[in-house]
């Protein structure tokens, strides 16, 4: 699938909003990527767009997930390198590296960052009961990172929950740690 | 019509009134009663009283008209406006003020705390005689104007009224007809003429806008107040002119003057409507021919129709209305508007740089020269449109002469606020920002740094303590100073308390500067027995963070027994700026213009570390490769820019220069907001992302770093500044 | 405002109706336009105009400036108690005294 590809998929999918009292799709979408070779999935809510890598520009001092930011239409956007964010080194940048714009909520205000994984694979159309609780043995990664599992015929793929992985508060305090590694509260 | 953003504008045009007629009083509680200030607060009320009586709340017109009544008899010398009056005022104001609280949240029907209002009522009525007298003495006061002028009465029994009413009336829901309608109730209307001079035919109207004039004879027994009453809530760019019956000729000839229709044809329709003779009309334009520019006045007196005095009180109040109606022309303007439209002038200037990149590449001298043009344009453009986001400062200090007073009353203590640079402006974003951070520094002042009047009497100062604002523009950011003659800071209390809470160690080494700053700290202002502490203590954390969160700087100065100083420092703008490009490696980085203060070639040998040996002075640097961990190799020509922010110097060792450039500040977000000398990102002419870096904040680490320590990524970050361990 | 036309004999009658007053002059000003385009001789039967205001004696008057300015032969028939009264208070009632053509 080629990047417009995508961002027509997810387009058609809209932003459904969870609002309270309104009645759930039984349907629910998940963009999949791959990193280090695994695939993980995200719900299509928070997702803006998929661009390929390029024209970053590093930010010194910065922790590892922090590949720095780029330049989106005239806005500035910080792209996190999820693997290294994972604590598994940073990514190899290739020709299918690219970045997935998501928009996460910052108290209440809207931000936009931007994702760098492997590649993208495909948007999923599946029944909400595909959806599982996450398993209770390491998936590799952080606990709290997981969201739930997604029950494919051939295949599990983990679901990443975006608000912890991309939690500014959290990747805030760590750009600001000081090198005795005590963590800076937020103002 | 909207109502809920109708009544949005009344509650802020009435708070911005009621802000006027504070000042007012104020004014006059210091210096004494003056006719300008009675009437400022006289027309404050007023022009309340006629907002409100448009949305029906009929409360607010109740009390404003009480208000007025006694202001007004102050005006006509009937009553003086004495200390207790002007403090009856000040409360009747404050009411008035929670009346209006109470509309913008919704009750619009009734008084919130009528008592009050009831309180202030009874204070407020003796001194106003009831309605029926007045009417009687007004009408008294007009009988004998008109027998001193009768020679010149014109025969016309019955009152004249000409209205041209403002062209948004119909929309407003009002109708000339209703006029017409309340007058008949009043007496008999004798003729009506139609004014259709300005009515364009159908293809070229505006059938919502109204078009006409209307002129009316009206025979009454009512008095003109009764009659100007029909027109009091009608909107502003209405003119009403209302001439009693007999008038003098001479009402007339004014009347002509300011109308827009030409003499002759005004003076057809008040013929053809009965209000002058043909004889009279004659005569009226012959008056206007034969003394042309003439002021009306003077006609008057040279006449002897009236005595001298009369005619100067007329001519005074027809200045003072001329006066106040030449006030600053001024816009409303939807604040989301004006964000809008910064965010497109941003855009602008970066369009404009990714032009000229484009033009230069292509090397055309024509679309280089064009796109010249259109980046000075720009940069102008730019620079009035930041231009209307700055409001001045005097805006924020105002809220304070009354805040003074009455803390100063409740605390017992004799404290005056004088105010300087109120000019000076700063961007509107911040106003609202620096109010609170301002409130709890002038709090401190009175609470614990100035002195009750004994206290000082008996160290020799004077009894009257006073506070000071001062505000001034310097280097691309504005400088507000508090500042008080109090009893300053007691640095041995503040050091004792400091290491009560931890916050510093017992025998540890501090300056001056670093006792002062303990203020600041997060834990020292727990105050509980704040009082033994004649100084400062009271939430300066916060006070400190939120003008940080301004991009700020916030220091004190203090000298013990004579006073303190709080002094900030704020960026002028938030939005764009003038930069200075440079790189290092590849990466590209700028620093405000107006910071930087020379560029030069870097001579190698003359660097040592930190310290480079420049035009025979030593200058702290930063080693941004180092700083930044830049792998690629230094250039072979690497280049100095030396940068000042207030007193502060420090070089920037860079790769290379890339000149001038308009940085439309693009923020970083919440992730980096610990990230401290990086101030925002702006987008470069050729798409890529460029930081800014944060001078201030680069110059205090070099200058507190000593060429010996090592520049880590310590010093980069943090608020709290670790003490890195030395080479 | 509602407004039904008819033509008869070349002459073009338009009937005025219910309220002519600041809600509706935006859309009658361009019903009376059209209408003022269909003929060279037209009729306005103001005699089902129950509500007029300011704004609607306003636009009447500028209709008749607009006819006069086309050289279309437009007269006012019938006005209404209230069009009437309307008029009259606003010194215009001479407006459908056709013997005097004024304005």
């Amino acid at each position: 699938m080629t990047t417009a590809t995508m961002a027509r998929e997810i387009s058609k999918g809209g932003s459904v909003s969870s609002s309270g009292g309104v009645e759930r799709d039984p349907l629910c979408q998940y963009l999949t990527f791959s990193l280090w070779g695994e695939s993980f999935a995200i719900p299509i809510e928070h997702v803006r767009e998929i661009i390929e890598f390029g024209g970053i520009t590093t930010i010194p001092m910065m922790p590892p997930f922090l590949r720095g930011v780029i330049n989106l239409r005239g806005a500035v956007v910080p792209v996190v390198d999820v693997q290294a964010r994972f604590g598994r080194g940073e990514t190899n940048i290739a020709k299918r590296t690219c970045v997935v714009i998501v928009e996460v909520l910052v108290q209440e205000s809207p931000h936009m960052l931007g994702v760098l994984v492997d590649s993208v694979s495909e948007v999923l159309t599946l029944d909400r009961s595909r959806l599982e609780a996450k398993p209770s043995f390491g998936s590799g990664i952080r606990s709290d990172f997981v969201e739930g599992i997604l029950n494919l015929e051939d295949r599990f793929i983990v679901t990443l929950d975006i608000d912890k992985v991309l939690s500014v508060e959290e990747m805030a305090a760590l750009v600001g740690a000081s090198s005795s590694g005590r963590p800076e509260d937020p103002a | 019509m909207d109502m809920a953003a109708a009544r949005a504008t009344l509650v802020q045009e009435s708070r911005e009134l009621l802000s006027e007629m504070e000042n007012a009083l104020l004014e006059m509680e210091r210096n004494g009663t003056s006719e300008e200030g009675v009437h400022a607060v006289f027309r404050a009320a007023h022009t309340i009283k006629g907002s409100a009586g448009l949305f029906g709340l009929e409360h607010v017109v109740r009390f404003t008209h009480s208000m007025e009544s006694v202001l007004d008899g102050v005006r006509a010398g009937r009553a003086e406006m004495s200390a207790e009056l002007l403090a009856l005022m000040v409360d009747c104001g404050d009411h008035l003020s929670s009346l209006i609280d109470a509309v913008e949240q919704g009750i619009l029907d009734r008084d919130p705390d009528s008592e009050r209002a009831g309180a202030l009522l009874d204070r407020l009525s003796p001194p106003v005689a009831d309605s029926g007298s007045r009417a009687l003495t007004e009408r008294v006061i007009e009988t004998r104007a008109e027998e001193i002028a009768s020679p010149r009465a014109v025969l016309n029994d019955a009152w004249h009224i000409s209205l041209r009413l403002a062209r948004d009336v119909l929309k407003s829901g009002m109708d000339p007809m209703s006029f017409l309608n309340y007058l008949s109730g009043l007496g008999e209307v004798l003729a009506v003429e139609l004014l259709e001079d300005d009515l364009p035919p159908l293809s070229e109207l505006d059938p919502e806008i109204l078009h006409l004039g209307i002129e009316v004879r009206f025979s009454s027994e009512a008095t003109r107040q009764q009659i100007e009453a029909a027109f009091e809530f009608v909107s502003e760019g209405s003119l009403i002119r209302i001439l009693p019956p007999h008038a003098r000729i001479e009402e007339y000839l004014e009347f002509l003057r300011t109308m827009p229709e030409s003499d002759r044809r005004l003076g057809e329709i008040l013929v053809a409507c009965g209000a002058l003779t043909p004889n009279e009309l004659e005569k009226v334009l012959a008056f206007q021919r034969e003394s042309g520019e003439k002021p009306i006045g003077k006609i008057f007196v040279e006449e002897r129709i009236v005595p001298p005095v009369v005619v100067e009180t007329a001519l005074r109040k027809q200045a003072v209305t001329k006066a106040s109606s030449r006030d600053i022309r001024v816009v409303k303007v939807e604040a989301e508007k004006l964000d809008i439209l910064i965010d497109l002038v941003g855009e602008l200037v970066i369009a404009s740089a990714a032009a000229r990149v484009a033009a230069l590449g292509e090397g055309a001298k024509a679309s280089a020269e064009a796109v010249g043009t259109l980046a000075t344009l720009v940069e102008e453009i730019r620079d009035s449109a930041l231009g209307l986001r700055m409001v001045p400062i005097g805006e924020v200090f105002q809220r304070f002469p009354r805040m003074v007073r009455d803390i100063s009353r409740d605390l017992g203590k004799s404290v005056e606020l004088v105010i300087s640079g109120a000019e000076a402006e700063l961007d509107k974003s911040m106003v609202d920002r620096i109010a609170d951070p301002l409130t709890h520094i002038v709090r401190n002042s009175l609470d614990h740094g100035l002195e009750t009047e004994a206290v000082r009497i008996a160290a020799g100062k004077p009894a009257q303590g006073t506070i000071s604002f001062n505000a001034y523009h310097e280097t691309g950011s504005i400088v507000i100073e508090v500042s008080d003659d109090g009893a300053g800071i007691r640095r041995d209390k503040v050091l004792a308390k400091a290491i009560e809470r931890g916050i510093a160690q017992a025998g540890q080494e501090l300056t001056d500067r670093e006792i002062l700053n303990l203020v600041f700290e997060a834990g020292f202002s727990t105050a509980d027995s704040v009082s033994d502490l004649s100084g400062r203590g009271v939430g300066m954390d916060v006070v400190r963070r939120n003008v940080e969160a301004l991009r700020g700087e916030i220091e004190l100065q203090s000298v013990e027994g004579q006073g303190t100083t709080t002094r900030l420092r704020l960026p002028l703008t938030l939005a764009i700026i003038d930069g200075f490009h440079f790189l290092v490696g590849k990466s590209s980085y700028v620093v405000p213009l107006d910071m930087v203060k020379e560029c030069a070639d870097l001579v190698e040998s003359d660097l040592h570390g930190g310290i480079v040996r420049f035009r025979g002075e030593p200058l702290p640097v930063i080693q941004l490769r180092k700083l930044f961990s830049v792998d690629e190799p230094p250039s072979r020509r690497r280049s100095l820019v030396v940068a000042q922010h207030g007193s502060q110097r420090v070089g920037l060792v860079v790769d290379q220069l890339a000149g001038e450039l308009q940085a439309v500040i693009k923020p970083l977000g919440p992730m980096f907001r610990n990230l401290r000398a990086v101030g925002g990102t702006t987008i470069l002419g050729n798409g890529s992302v460029a930081l800014i870096l944060d001078i201030p904040r680069l110059a205090q680490i070099a200058v507190e770093t000593s060429a010996e320590r090592d520049l880590g990524r310590t010093i980069f970050f943090s608020k709290k500044q670790e003490v890195p361990s030395c080479n | 405002m509602r407004m039904n036309i008819s033509k008869a004999g070349g002459k073009v009658r338009a009937h005025l109706g219910e309220a002519l007053d600041i809600s509706s002059v935006l859309e009658a000003k361009e019903q009376l336009s059209k209408a003022l385009r269909k003929g060279s001789q037209i009729d306005f039967d103001l005699s089902g105009l129950a509500e007029i205001d300011t704004a609607g004696v306003q636009l009447l008057l500028s209709t008749r400036r607009q006819a006069r300015a086309d050289k279309v032969d437009c007269r006012f028939l019938r006005p209404s108690p209230e069009v009437l009264r309307a008029f009259t208070l606003l010194g215009r009632a001479d407006f459908f005294d056709e013997s005097v053509h004024a304005n």
